[in-house]
């Protein structure tokens, strides 16, 4: 499989002038191209994704337990299942579905979703590796789900 | 009358009417010790159940500096000196959440509260940058309470930079379940929130910590040659490799330079980037991964769907949405609880669902309209208006909609 270099292409355009950049790249983006800041690589299309056939996602759909609760599995998503932190951008290219959550810890960084791309935010990730976060200030943790009296004991 | 006689009604007169005032005043003082009994019982459960209280608060507090807190503690209110014991149940690893049984007592009374804590949705947002939020067409932000509890939940949205939320091209829409706040503006016709905040503080964002990720005793090496990762390894330079990798939890894999992830990456470990990344997503969903990873990248972390491509022409980046899964991916939370209940009789609970649904909307039988607009009455609520909705847009793609379903 051949490996397209985007920072290839970029520099290309910029330094050669041969085109504009593309209009549906966040000026922060270009301007950390252009800086040599960033040089990522993409791998080209491999195909379709084997999400869940048709008739067991429909079969969920109607016959679920009738709670609410979610299929997360949703017809042609690829997962990342985690929590993502850059220093720079996140870019997510697609119908990705990231299940954690995302963060950008620098001011002239960016998010960008590109073309059905979904963040479904999960405490979990977050608690179960609180060791290793940092930030966040005063901000509760928790929240109370149920409160009521009981018999004592 | 005789004398005699006179006095002696008299004295009884006066026994009856004492007999009575007697019983007037015990009978008053029965209630005014009642009265004070009660309101002794009063003060003692109010007493008793603000002692329960301030219990349930000192372990909300001791949680939220050690999560992890499982146990019993003791203690007293100062002034009133009512005892407090509070039971510390950590579920986190079960169902996440941590239950409270706060006991309180004062005098011969106890009260006790169970309390049931959670995760905050707000504090662990979807995303959290403090740069701006771009988006290209429809992009979908949204939340779930946790690995063992799919239920929907408030996916919220935070950006401390002054760009705000932006429209990488023209047609852009962003739904987020929760709140969309930012210290900059939000444009309410690309973001489609349940809450809009903007020109707010500037908030602190959690994020991970690079050097605690990075503790620990490292080998030096190269990927091994299935992806499989079991020990903390440090890779100089850059990783670019199409095979799957896996990082197990308690393992850290360190990359100093650029990666690229041609064959995705899963796990419930740590990775480290000090380069750029680029991670192409798996095709599948591990409803068994409860922790997740941890990914840090110094430079720019690319995401992509395995079809995605970069067009290198002009960097364009090439990939065109599946109607049906963006169909999905706006499937309000309602209608998750909507479809599983009793559908008309007639109505196809299969593949045939949304041609039904088209057919029917074109000519509603009065069992298609109970089920849908319902009669305001209990037994017959009708469907939610986002799932009316949601339903509703189903009918310009039915076909794409019921070929999917077909397998065609």
């Amino acid at each position: 499989m051949k490996l397209r270099m985007f920072v290839i292409v970029m520099t290309a355009i910029f330094f050669a002038g041969c085109s504009s950049p593309p209009s549906n790249v966040a000026d922060e983006v270009i301007d950390d191209l252009v800086a040599g800041n960033i040089s990522p690589q993409v791998v080209s299309a491999t195909g379709p994704v084997s999400g869940p056939s048709a008739s067991t996602f429909l079969g969920q759909l109607f016959d679920g337990a009738g709670d609410g609760r979610l299929n997360m599995e949703l017809p042609n998503y690829a997962y990342f299942q985690g929590i993502l932190h850059s220093n720079r951008h996140i870019i997510t290219v697609g119908q990705v579905r990231v299940v954690g959550g995302m963060v950008v810890s620098y001011n002239g960084g960016t998010v960008d979703l590109y073309r059905g791309a979904m963040v479904t935010s999960l405490p979990d990730y977050y608690m179960s590796r609180f060791g290793e976060l940092q930030g966040g200030g005063n901000q509760g943790k928790f929240v109370v789900a149920d409160w009521k009296e009981v018999p004592a004991n | 009358m005789k004398r005699t006689q006179r006095r002696g009604i008299a004295l009884i007169a006066v026994l009856i009417v004492s007999v009575a005032i007697l019983a007037l005043v015990s009978a008053g003082l029965a209630t005014g010790s009642q009265n004070v009994l009660f309101v002794s019982k009063v003060h003692q459960r109010n007493v008793a159940i603000a002692a329960a209280e301030a219990g349930v608060y000192q372990a909300i507090e001791i949680v939220e500096g050690q999560m992890d807190y499982d146990g019993t503690f003791t203690d007293a209110l100062s002034e009133s000196g009512a005892d407090i014991e509070v039971t510390v149940t950590n579920n986190m690893s079960v169902d996440g959440t941590i239950v409270i049984v706060s006991n309180g007592s004062y005098g011969s009374t106890e009260r006790a509260l169970r309390v049931v804590l959670r995760p905050s949705g707000a504090t662990f947002g979807a995303i959290g940058s403090e740069g701006g939020i771009y988006v290209e067409r429809n992009t979908y932000v949204n939340a779930i309470r946790s690995m063992r509890d799919t239920l929907p939940d408030y996916g919220n949205i935070h950006t401390n930079s002054s760009n705000g939320v932006r429209d990488l091209d023209s047609g852009g829409r962003l739904s987020v379940t929760g709140e969309a706040s930012s210290t900059g503006s939000i444009n309410t016709g690309l973001v489609d929130a349940n809450t809009v905040n903007d020109n707010t503080p500037t908030r602190p964002l959690y994020g991970l910590d690079r050097a605690q990720m990075l503790s620990g005793t490292f080998s030096s090496g190269s990927l091994p040659g299935d992806g499989q990762v079991t020990s903390n390894l440090r890779i100089s330079g850059d990783l670019v490799t199409a095979t799957p990798v896996h990082v197990p939890a308690g393992v850290t894999l360190h990359i100093t330079g650029d990666a690229a992830l041609a064959g995705g990456v899963t796990g419930e470990g740590n990775v480290v980037v000090d380069g750029d990344a680029t991670i192409r997503a798996n095709g599948g969903f591990d409803p068994n991964n409860n922790d997740g990873l941890a990914v840090y990248v110094e430079g720019a972390a690319i995401v992509t769907h395995p079809e995605a491509e970069i067009d290198d022409s002009d960097g364009d980046i090439i990939f065109t949405e599946d109607i049906v899964g963006d169909y999905f991916a706006q499937m309000p939370p309602d209608a998750a609880y909507d479809l599983t209940r009793q559908l008309p009789v007639g109505a196809p609970a299969s593949e045939d669902f949304f041609q039904w649904y088209r057919t029917e909307s074109g000519s509603p039988s009065a069992g298609f309209t109970l089920w849908r607009d319902g009669d305001g009455s209990d037994l017959n609520p009708g469907l939610s208006p986002s799932t009316k909705a949601w339903l509703d847009n189903s009918i310009p793609i039915e076909t794409d909609l019921t070929n999917w379903a077909h397998g065609s």
